[in-house]
């Protein structure tokens, strides 16, 4: 590849992260809950992406990198095991700045902390369908699953965030 | 499911603040991408082993003739090494370096080292035709690449060292690889080796003894200093179709291939079964995890679908199609089968689209 070339790619893929990434970041984040866990993994994901970038359709190139991601941070879940619970001090939630931000961040973070709970492809699968909006057919691409198992994990992962919504609404 | 529990998280998801500092700077990523890439590629020259690296290194080295095409020793090149040692014949006078450093040879046979002084400095996988490791005067070399510390903790590199008593492996490793084992052809085993740092590097020199790259191994699983189980694949260049579960090929837990010799493995968690003939039924195989309260279960079918285990559809932990550059279509699912749920362990495959079920052989 010539200079000229390794040029062009370089700008489009600077263009690419400057207007995917605010959305990239935040699906990390979901699929994380964590600050630095959600940079690493969008970052290490764009890594991928600039490999395939010559091969990737432009407009799917949002789509790879969330495959990306989520099959990264599945992958890490599972490497660091299922139960962990990230003693990093931005674990979850990150640190506010007055007590009155810190209520409103804990309240409005609560769908952050009740994803953590789920297993890694109900996450996913929630984050996809009711973040990313796509529908149950693109969210199976993506994942590389059948549209039967996105299904069934959106029906769980829904079920469980209900529970758990409605225990915290009770012992609130 | 209510629509109300879907509006609630679609909405909760929707207005969840970004906290303070998730953001990226779009030009470092870019930079930092490039920079990888490039590491990569460099480093997946050194995966590849000598039979692929023999069309970029000729290249790079502007390469005369190849004097013996067993051995396929490459020539060093003046035209982009002005280092006085390297000749145009395929011999290094390493006196002419600023320095090498030979760990480990078997008889002759140097097996890795780095030569230092060059513009850049080399990782040399060479085999030593009037030199020995104690003495290495003069090295014919086998295999020499630019040093590049960031890709040493990614790949594996191969080459093979003829000898009169026989044949060897030698292996270029990322430091503190273990659980070496050594898959196909026919057989999985551990190989007996003795990994020698090679000083300036993240790296250690081993050598197999009984195996070639002619031989068409299929991989060499191994874990790395990390705890990671990681596959560096040996059956390079060959059209041998694969499955791998996961983004990165090197870097996996769950994966089939099938090798040069047309047989089929699978591996999970580090344990390897195979080789078996590929078959259009579908057919599973469990594997123990060190839980005794559960047992992963890895089907692969030829297509997507559902798994039905006791008559109840399952979740599937993960389940990936074939790599896109292969022929044969297969789907892999791995999922985690708590025994005390368990009743005949009758396991089913509903193809996507169908509503008969067919049955999974399992294999122990």
């Amino acid at each position: 590849m010539g200079a000229r070339r390794r040029r062009e790619r370089d700008e489009e893929f600077t263009d690419f992260v400057e207007q995917a990434s605010p959305e990239l970041l935040r699906v990390g984040w979901f699929l994380t809950g964590e600050v630095h866990a959600a940079q690493d993994l969008v970052q290490s994901a764009l890594l991928r992406t600039y490999r395939r970038w010559h091969r990737i359709d432009p407009p799917r190139a949002v789509a790879y990198t969330r495959t990306v991601m989520v099959n990264q941070s599945r992958d890490d879940w599972r490497r660091r095991g299922a139960g962990r619970v990230s003693a990093r001090p931005d674990a979850g939630e990150h640190q506010p700045a007055t007590p009155d931000h810190a209520t409103t961040t804990a309240e409005q973070d609560r769908v952050v902390r009740l994803l953590r709970r789920l297993p890694p492809q109900q996450r996913a699968v929630v984050v996809l369908r009711y973040y990313c909006d796509l529908s149950e057919r693109d969210c199976a691409d993506e994942l590389g699953i059948s549209t039967g198992a996105v299904k069934s994990a959106a029906s769980r992962g829904l079920a469980r965030l209900r529970e758990h919504l409605t225990h915290e609404e009770v012992t609130s | 499911m209510s629509i109300d529990i879907e509006e609630q998280v679609r909405r909760e998801l929707a207005t969840s603040p970004t906290p303070p500092g998730l953001q990226l700077e779009a030009a470092t990523t870019t930079r930092a991408a490039a920079r990888a890439y490039r590491r990569r590629r460099a480093v997946q020259v050194v995966a590849a082993g000598a039979a692929v690296l023999l069309v970029p290194a000729t290249l790079a080295w502007a390469a005369g003739d190849l004097p013996d095409p067993t051995a396929r020793v490459l020539p060093a090149s003046p035209w982009t090494c002005p280092v006085s040692g390297w000749h145009s014949e395929p011999v290094v006078d390493v006196d002419e370096l600023a320095g090498v450093s030979i760990p480990l040879s078997t008889g002759d046979h140097v097996i890795a080292g780095l030569a230092t002084g060059c513009p850049f400095d080399a990782l040399v996988m060479a085999l030593s035709s009037d030199g020995t490791a104690e003495d290495p005067t003069r090295l014919r070399t086998r295999l020499l690449i630019e040093r590049d510390a960031g890709t040493e903790h990614q790949g594996a590199g191969f080459v093979d060292l003829p000898s009169d008593d026989g044949q060897a492996l030698g292996l270029v490793l990322p430091r503190a690889s273990d659980d070496l084992m050594l898959i196909g052809p026919g057989e999985v085993r551990t190989p007996a080796v003795d990994p020698r740092p090679v000083p300036g590097t993240g790296l250690e020199a081993a050598a197999i003894e009984g195996a070639t790259m002619a031989d068409r191994p299929l991989a060499l699983l191994r874990r790395g200093g990390d705890g990671l189980l990681r596959t560096d694949w040996l059956d390079v260049g060959s059209p041998a179709p694969r499955a791998w579960s996961g983004e990165d090929p090197y870097l996996t837990d769950t994966w089939v291939a099938q090798d040069a010799q047309g047989q089929q493995w699978v591996m999970h968690g580090g344990e390897v079964r195979g080789p078996f003939a590929p078959s259009s039924s579908p057919r599973g195989f469990l594997f123990e995890h060190g839980d005794p309260s559960s047992v992963d279960l890895v089907v692969l079918t030829p297509g997507p679908g559902e798994l039905v285990v006791d008559g109840v559809s399952t979740d599937p932990w993960e389940q990936l199609a074939t790599d896109d550059t292969t022929a044969t279509e297969l789907t892999v699912t791995t999922t985690r089968l708590h025994l005390d749920e368990l009743v005949a362990l009758e396991v089913s495959w509903l193809p996507e689209g169908h509503s008969e079920l067919r049955r999974v052989s399992l294999d122990d």
